[in-house]
């Protein structure tokens, strides 16, 4: 019997190929795939969830929480807690009756002593402003325009709808895709991206929906873009933000927002220019310093 | 977004340094198994046999090797496991894998001054990593080392 031993031919066994246009185009795929079932589920969680009831809604919140401020850490023994709070269900009142806020609805504001610069919106119609962001707030017109804004999300029942839809894309990418590993990661980023695009847009509707309470409200727009041109002034030296940054911000940029309300002002014939309104008392405070 | 950009460069060190000690270790197996050529490793189950043929002590002879793959084949290959399809990039690794393993085998079959190896067998185990893999392949076979007359 012959034996021979020959050397292996080369290039039989391994495929020859570049590498990274590989890498290329499966992460377009993954990413175009990632993405489809993001916003397909979360647009199916979101419609889920806004067909439950607003009453369930507050059941619901009950049950989890019982007392919201309480459960939001809301701090009632602060100066002129009260006063303050009364002074924000005054305006809110003022900025509802401009609304088209359902029957079955019921909105109730709360006042947060705390240096934070936000205000939100949640379930069961509890709407939360805080010191930081009314004191800096140069007239009622913007205070109004920021209340009508969240009070918005709960006419269009975004609280429930991005919970709903967020929960129910993440627990379908997480099942489908895992948590760990390499689809896991990139998942984990497409709910970001994702969820941040879907919240982008919910504040668009919001925004609308808040600029119309305000003309009704005060007969013209002026001072309504107030606290965008704010949050542009916190952001930064006036650069215009990167590519990527536009794209993982979960807020319209600012100045897309005042130019967003002039063009629906423009649209709808509504005077920009107008007497602003001095701030209530009991929601004026000492100036403080610009951070 | 630190997460993409830790990715990102997980990726460009795994195709940098993968593509390095690949093409470092093809080049010192292709010496070797040149070096080794003279040496026949056969798969037949058979030894050979004829009037010139042994006699033969026979020795289990066997070649190991443990090989882990880059960032960048592993996350390249997680992707491809998504749709479906001919995973590439562990071609080549696996290929320097099965013929390491052989060389060593032989290496160890040359240590004992055999003629011939038959009944070659390869077997191979993953060792699981999170995240991450390697794999050991062991190449064995039955050496022939030729009897003093």
């Amino acid at each position: 019997m012959e034996y021979e031993n020959r050397q292996p031919t080369e290039g039989i066994n391994v495929t020859h190929e570049n590498p990274v246009k590989k890498l290329l185009v499966y992460t377009v795929a993954t990413v175009i795939l990632l993405m489809t079932v993001f916003f397909v589920f979360s647009f199916l969680g979101g419609w889920a969830a806004r067909s439950i009831s607003f009453s369930t809604e507050v059941k619901i919140m009950e049950s989890v929480g019982g007392d919201v401020e309480k459960m939001m850490g809301v701090d009632s023994s602060g100066p002129d807690f009260l006063e303050r709070k009364a002074a924000l269900n005054d305006l809110a009142v003022r900025v509802m009756a401009n609304m088209d806020i359902p029957d079955s609805m019921h909105i109730t504001v709360h006042y947060v002593d705390d240096d934070v610069f936000n205000a939100f919106a949640t379930l069961g119609g509890h709407v939360f402003f805080y010191r930081g962001l009314i004191e800096q707030m140069p007239h009622e017109n913007a205070l109004a325009m920021v209340m009508a804004h969240e009070i918005a999300h709960e006419i269009h029942r975004d609280p429930i709808s991005g919970l709903g839809g967020g929960l129910t894309a993440k627990i379908i990418l997480s099942a489908a895709f895992g948590t760990s590993g390499i689809a896991g990661d990139l998942s984990a980023i497409t709910s970001a991206v994702g969820g941040a695009n879907f919240t982008r847009r919910m504040e668009t509707r919001a925004d609308h929906t808040a600029i119309t309470a305000v003309n009704r409200l005060y007969g013209h727009v002026a001072g309504a873009d107030a606290l965008f041109k704010l949050l542009d002034k916190k952001a930064g030296d006036g650069d215009e933000p990167g590519w990527a940054e536009a794209f993982l911000r979960t807020h319209p940029l600012n100045r897309k927002r005042v130019q967003a309300i002039h063009e629906t002002a423009k649209e709808n014939g509504w005077e920009t220019t107008g007497d602003t309104i001095e701030l209530p008392e009991a929601l004026k405070f000492e100036p403080v310093a610009a951070d | 977004m630190f997460n993409l950009v830790v990715i990102c460069i997980l990726l460009l060190v795994g195709l940098v340094f993968g593509k390095m000690a690949e093409k470092k270790h093809l080049k010192s197996i292709i010496k070797r198994e040149n070096q080794l050529n003279a040496l026949p490793a056969i798969a037949s189950r058979y030894p050979p046999s004829g009037d010139n043929v042994g006699p033969y002590r026979q020795l289990l002879v066997t070649g190991n090797v443990v090989i882990a793959s880059d960032y960048f084949k592993t996350f390249l290959s997680g992707l491809i496991n998504i749709f479906g399809g001919r995973v590439t990039p562990f071609e080549s690794l696996l290929d320097r894998a099965r013929r390491e393993a052989m060389l060593r085998m032989k290496a160890s079959a040359d240590a004992v001054n055999a003629e011939f190896v038959f009944n070659v067998k390869y077997q191979t185990a993953t060792i699981q990593q999170k995240g991450s893999g390697a794999i050991e392949v062991l190449a064995y076979g039955t050496a022939l080392i030729p009897e003093r007359r």
